[in-house]
């Protein structure tokens, strides 16, 4: 080989261009040739199934089917139906508890808290400006729903089908009056919050909170997902996960001998097994710091109702706004009756909802619990 | 009724109507372009091996698992992705230490034995999905031209919560996590190099 001489220069190449080509082709040639060894000692043909007694298939678990997202659609459609009539009709509490719960296992629960009306309208939003992020119906009808319902009954759909706010009013034990000078201001919080959320949607912002990554396709963020503070809670309750932990349950009470002899392998083995089934069902998700946004939120809602309905949900906004134009809101007294302005209603809704004994549209959150204190009403049930 | 209250009746039916409008013209526009449900998926093919499936999950221990496709794996005896070939090796030409951080690679001997040459043994990788947390590991070893590229990610959907925004997808460096159409998504986005071979089911 050529050696290059202290006096050479660049400008008089050792090697002429060809042979530069030819000698860097046979180093690679080289070079590939040592390695091919340690390559071949991983990367082999595969085997025939017969070589190795049958190959197992990969499984790839089937997502939730269509039918199934529709009969969510067709869940909340009934269930607003229903709370419309539960409001305005049979004006009693009681059923309204009821289909709250119900809306709390099944929206928040069972379904993880995914998809919900409040977030629906991210996707509505992001679709409307970028017409290749399409959606399915289900989820315009998600957001679309409720809103067309508040612009004649008002905000029922706040009532008892949102689990968040489901959540927080089953939650709500004793209510404490909130100061006008606090709750004005705090009214504002909501719409600054949906401007937001839009301007994350629409704007494209390349901004990611706590170091993440940038991403191409991600020119957004869905804060109303990102800062829901109750989403974390529903989704720790993993009921697939714990259906598919199921027969470690089930393995407690086999084996054989006696009852006495299965009670006490039950007792000792019972309670180690019981604890990890439980620590599978209660899969806590979320960054650790938001336990603490919703455990506060949770711990204020015990007193304060629905904090998050009236400070914060963007949600609430566009249904307070759409229920300002409703004709058959909720009104304290029986439908077609005058108000005897006795003012024994104003202190009995825990949202300060109530002005000058009338329900506002925009804020009352139609939980049906000022009814009970309308001297009409009491006429009215007695009659009834 | 006062003049005031017909006058409020009369503006707040003209905002019934716009909104009524608005909403029907959203739905109108969206419901056009509507597209079949869509789940999250990953697409093996994109996908980097950069770990953030395993961290950026919503779920303690990540919706993400990895899969072998047994169709492409070589059955080696020497997996790259199940031995850290970095690591010390044995008399037996294995390794000391595993790829795998939460020991979630079972590895058993099948078919005919060679007593010869343990080199012509043929060794079932499969992943024990109780332990998997889809970190990308193994995937990231398996890769030609180490590997056969068998191994891959891919979200279990009996695990995944269908968060309206997957916090992996928001993370993804080459935007391997989208959502696909429901329909496509069982067969469409399974294994690398699936496109190619076209689909086998
Ligand atoms: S204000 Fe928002 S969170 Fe509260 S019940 Fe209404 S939609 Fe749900
Ligand atoms: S005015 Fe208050 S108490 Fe009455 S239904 Fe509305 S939110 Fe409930
Ligand atoms: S975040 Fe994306 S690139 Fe990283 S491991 Fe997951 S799918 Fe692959
Ligand atoms: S993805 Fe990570 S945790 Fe899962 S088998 Fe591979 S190395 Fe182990
Ligand atoms: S959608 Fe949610 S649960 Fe599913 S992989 Fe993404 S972050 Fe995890």
């Amino acid at each position: 080989m050529a050696r290059v001489t202290p006096s050479s220069t660049p400008t008089h190449p050792v090697l002429s261009p060809p042979s530069r080509w030819l000698l860097a082709v046979l180093c690679l040639v080289l070079v590939a040739a040592l390695t091919r060894p340690v390559r071949a000692q991983f990367q082999q043909p595969t085997p025939g199934a017969d070589d190795v007694g049958g190959k197992p298939t990969p499984t790839y678990p089937e997502p939730r089917g269509q039918v199934l997202r529709v009969l969510d659609m067709v869940l909340l459609a009934g269930g607003l139906g229903l709370s419309t009539w539960l409001v305005l009709k049979v004006r009693r509490r009681a059923w309204l508890i009821v289909a709250s719960a119900a809306a709390v296992a099944y929206f928040g629960f069972y379904r993880g808290g995914c998809i919900c009306p409040v977030g629906a309208g991210q996707n509505v939003a992001l679709s409307l400006l970028d017409p290749t992020y399409t959606i399915s119906i289900v989820i315009t009808v998600f957001f679309l729903l409720p809103v067309a319902l508040a612009l004649f009954f008002g905000r029922i759909f706040c009532g008892a089908m949102c689990p968040l706010g489901a959540l927080q009013d089953l939650l709500l034990i004793h209510p404490l009056r909130v100061p006008r000078w606090i709750d004005r201001p705090l009214r504002i919080v909501p719409w600054a919050y949906l401007l937001a959320t839009v301007y994350f949607i629409a704007g494209g912002v390349a901004f990611h909170f706590a170091g993440r990554t940038f991403n191409g396709t991600v020119g957004r963020d869905f804060l109303i997902c990102r800062f829901d503070p109750f989403v974390d809670l529903f989704r720790a309750l993993n009921l697939r996960a714990a259906a598919g932990r199921w027969h470690e349950l089930s393995g407690l009470w086999s084996g054989d001998g006696s009852w006495w002899h299965r009670l006490s392998s039950l007792w000792s083995g019972g309670w180690h097994r019981l604890s990890s089934l439980c620590s599978g069902l209660f899969e806590f998700t979320g960054p650790a710091w938001f336990w603490w946004v919703t455990g506060g939120l949770i711990a204020l809602g015990l007193v304060i109702g629905r904090p998050y309905c009236r400070w914060l949900c963007p949600y609430g906004a566009i249904l307070g706004l759409a229920s300002r134009a409703a004709n058959r809101s909720v009104t304290v007294q029986p439908r077609g009756q005058d108000c005897r302005h006795c003012g024994l209603c104003t202190p009995s809704c825990p949202f300060g909802a109530i002005d000058d004994c009338r329900a506002s549209a925009a804020r009352c959150l139609a939980c049906a619990r000022c009814f009970a204190s309308c001297p009409m009403e009491k006429r009215r049930r007695r009659a009834g | 009724m006062s003049d005031k209250s017909t006058r409020r009746q009369f503006l707040q039916g003209c905002a019934r109507a716009a909104g009524a409008a608005a909403v029907g013209a959203v739905a109108l526009k969206l419901v056009k372009r509507a597209d079949a449900d869509k789940v999250w998926q990953l697409d093996p093919k994109l996908c980097s091996e950069c770990g953030l499936c395993a961290t950026r999950c919503v779920l303690k221990q990540s919706a993400v698992r990895a899969v072998n496709n047994f169709d492409e794996c070589g059955y080696c005896r020497i997996c790259p992705a199940y031995f850290d070939t970095t690591s010390e090796e044995k008399d037996d030409g294995t390794f000391t230490r595993l790829v795998c951080p939460r020991n979630a690679i079972r590895r058993k001997l099948v078919g005919k034995a060679d007593p010869a040459d343990p080199n012509n043994n043929y060794y079932e990788y499969t992943i024990d999905e109780t332990r998997c947390n889809g970190c990308a590991r193994c995937v990231e070893r398996c890769q030609p031209n180490a590997g056969n590229g068998a191994l891959h990610l891919q979200v279990r959907h009996d695990l995944c919560r269908d968060c309206n925004q997957c916090s992996i997808a928001a993370a993804c460096p080459p935007a391997a996590f989208y959502r696909a159409r429901l329909a496509d998504a069982p067969a469409g986005y399974r294994r690398r190099g699936a496109a190619k071979k076209g689909a086998k089911a």
